[in-house]
């Protein structure tokens, strides 16, 4: 196995909301609680689970962009909040990311040409601009006559892959992808799916693919962490987890996979929104009040995220796995 | 692989676009009608400097009160026997001139607190945003009176009360608008790829407010008219003998049983400025928006 590139460990991170009354405390919401994971040079790491359940904080610490409230993000071993300014310049352009609307990622105001060279010229990287403007023009599949036009005359899925472009612009060992098709039309996602998988070989992309699909992550992830309520309850090799998922709230997932022909599936359907999802939390297991599998411990005590079988490949955190 | 990715089809949206965007941009009605109305303003401030039908100071009593077309003067005389149209073309100056300075004010000062406000939040904002709660209670003309009394009434102080008393609504504006660009995505994207807050405001949300930029400025342009019109008809404006638009209102009142034309000229003039600036702030946001040339 590679090298971890990027690491998180014990990472909490808590937002707080505006004060409801003058004199109370400020509500917090905890939108990460101890998170640790590995992301592997080379691999794609998919995030899985649905909203509110912290994917996308999760992906922003990893980038930097926001900081944790306790806890480390490691780049290559080093931590990143106590990086020097020319280090966090060298983080900058070696860390990317992709967003789900692709409306709204790109500016308005400006050319694609402009947009996808703009990361170049932030960072400071001394080479021919024009010739690496089409160089990534041609990577994504564009016209080079796009650089020329304003994001609004594109489609979604082209829009997505000026998104790419200006991404891959400075050179990066890690793309975080935040649900990089799950804005698309359904006819453009496997393409788009395709041509990260494409740029992932030519460009020798360590990958972090955020999605609340599970058959997205099953089609281009090779370890996948299944989030619940801001904290991990799953990680494994995608092929391992998908045919037999430990956690009850993974067998959940897999059984909304929308099939063409499906047999009978493992949980009831009853395990819709429930309380417990948001951030509130109290003592126990915070997937007990959907789960089907509960026994009194769990509302006692929270379970940890444990590794199973010999090549600890796999890890899950439920009282009911776990034993 | 699974069932829901099969079907990998092409994409029909890659047909090439043809059209170019500024082929497609038009020119709309309002830019036009409003271009040549501020133009017309303009055209005629310009040249009072070299030109104007008579000397608009120039006192006649013996012509005074004359009806439109008498001898010569297109619009008539005052009450002193003046030439209305050359007092009109040089109070357009005047106008023009306390408009531009009282709005460049406002933006200069307002859009950078209100980005300010927009960009750091949390009690930075609430200062900005309380002080400017306090600037806006605080109505135009008592400012106008004190910055007169403390430095003697006349066009200078007109317009920096004028412009003062603007900076809270742009600061507002401001802040309200770029919230809004501040949590989308290209921001969060430029942050990634390491671009500060400032460069961000000034780049990125700046162009994407310009729209409501724009026709706040020319309504706080149309409405400091007014205000100068009504600061001088105070006696806070202009001082005799400049011509203003607003005095010229304030003196014809005397004579308004008599000679209704005269207060009916100063008044149309500032009615279609405003209407003009207004027509051309719309005008120049749907030529200024790339979505909007678009779909016209």
């Amino acid at each position: 196995m590679n090298d971890p590139i990027l690491e998180a460990r014990a990472v909490s991170r808590s937002f707080r909301l505006p004060r409801l009354s003058l004199t109370g405390k400020r509500p917090e919401i905890q939108a990460l609680l101890d998170v640790d994971i590995i992301v592997n040079e080379g691999e794609t790491l998919g995030i899985v689970g649905e909203s509110g359940s912290g994917k996308t904080t999760l992906a922003h610490l990893l980038m930097g962009l926001d900081q944790p409230t306790s806890g480390q993000i490691q780049y290559r071993g080093n931590d990143i909040a106590t990086m020097s300014r020319a280090g966090l310049r060298k983080l900058r352009a070696s860390m990317q990311i992709i967003f789900q609307d692709p409306n709204a990622s790109l500016d308005p105001r400006l050319k694609v040409g402009t947009i996808i060279t703009e990361p170049l010229r932030s960072l400071k990287i001394n080479t021919d601009h024009q010739t690496r403007l089409a160089e990534l023009l041609d990577a994504v599949g564009l016209a080079t006559g796009a650089k020329n036009r304003y994001p609004h005359e594109f489609s979604g899925g082209q829009r997505q892959r000026i998104a790419i472009a200006r991404a891959l612009a400075p050179n990066p060992k890690v793309l975080v992808a935040d649900e990089p098709v799950s804005a698309l039309d359904v006819s453009v996602r496997a393409k788009t799916l395709n041509l990260l998988q494409d740029l992932k070989e030519q460009f020798d992309l360590t990958m972090v693919m955020i999605s609340h699909d599970l058959s997205v992550m099953h089609h281009v992830c090779d370890r996948v962490a299944v989030m619940y309520s801001g904290r991990i309850v799953e990680t494994g090799p995608v092929e391992d987890l998908f045919t037999a998922p430990e956690h009850p709230y993974t067998r959940t997932l897999l059984s909304a996979i929308p099939r063409l022909r499906g047999g009978s599936l493992l949980v009831d359907e009853s395990t819709d929104d429930v309380e417990g999802a948001s951030g509130e939390r109290s003592s126990g297991c915070s997937f007990a009040p959907r789960c089907p599998l509960v026994h009194d411990v769990c509302y006692a005590d929270d379970p940890k995220l444990l590794s199973l079988g010999v090549n600890g490949e796999r890890s899950v955190a439920c009282h009911a796995a776990n034993n | 692989m699974s069932t829901t990715l099969a079907f990998d089809q092409e994409d029909p949206t890659d047909a090439p676009v043809t059209n170019t965007p500024h082929e497609r941009r038009q020119i709309g009605a309002n830019l036009i009608i409003g271009a040549t109305i501020v133009t017309a303003i303009i055209a005629a401030a310009l040249v009072s400097f070299v030109w104007t039908p008579f000397d608009p100071t120039n006192i006649e009593i013996s012509d005074r009160l004359q009806g439109v077309g008498w001898e010569g003067h297109v619009l008539g005389t005052d009450h002193f026997g003046r030439d209305v149209l050359s007092q009109l073309m040089v109070g357009a100056r005047n106008t023009l001139f306390i408009g531009i300075l009282a709005v460049g004010i406002a933006l200069v000062i307002g859009v950078p607190l209100g980005g300010l406000a927009a960009a750091r939040r949390g009690w930075l904002e609430e200062s900005v945003m309380r002080l400017s709660d306090v600037m806006y209670a605080f109505p135009a003309i008592l400012l106008a009176i004190l910055l007169s009394a403390a430095r003697g009434p006349g066009t200078s102080s007109a317009m920096i009360a004028i412009g003062v008393a603007y900076i809270p609504i742009v600061a507002r504006v401001t802040r309200g608008a770029a919230l809004t660009v501040f949590q989308t995505d290209y921001i969060t994207a430029a942050h990634s790829y390491g671009r500060g807050k400032t460069y961000v405001f000034v780049r990125h949300v700046v162009p994407n407010i310009s729209s409501v930029l724009i026709v706040q400025a020319t309504v706080l342009f149309a409405l400091a008219i007014l205000a100068e019109a009504a600061l001088s008809y105070l006696g806070l404006g202009a001082q005799p003998p400049t011509p203003s638009w607003g005095r010229s209102l304030f003196e014809a009142q005397t004579f308004f049983r008599l000679r209704p034309a005269l207060a009916f000229f100063p008044g149309l003039a500032i009615a279609i400025s405003v209407i003009g600036i207004n027509l051309l702030g719309d005008g120049i946001r749907d030529y200024l928006d790339p979505k909007l040339a678009e779909k016209s």
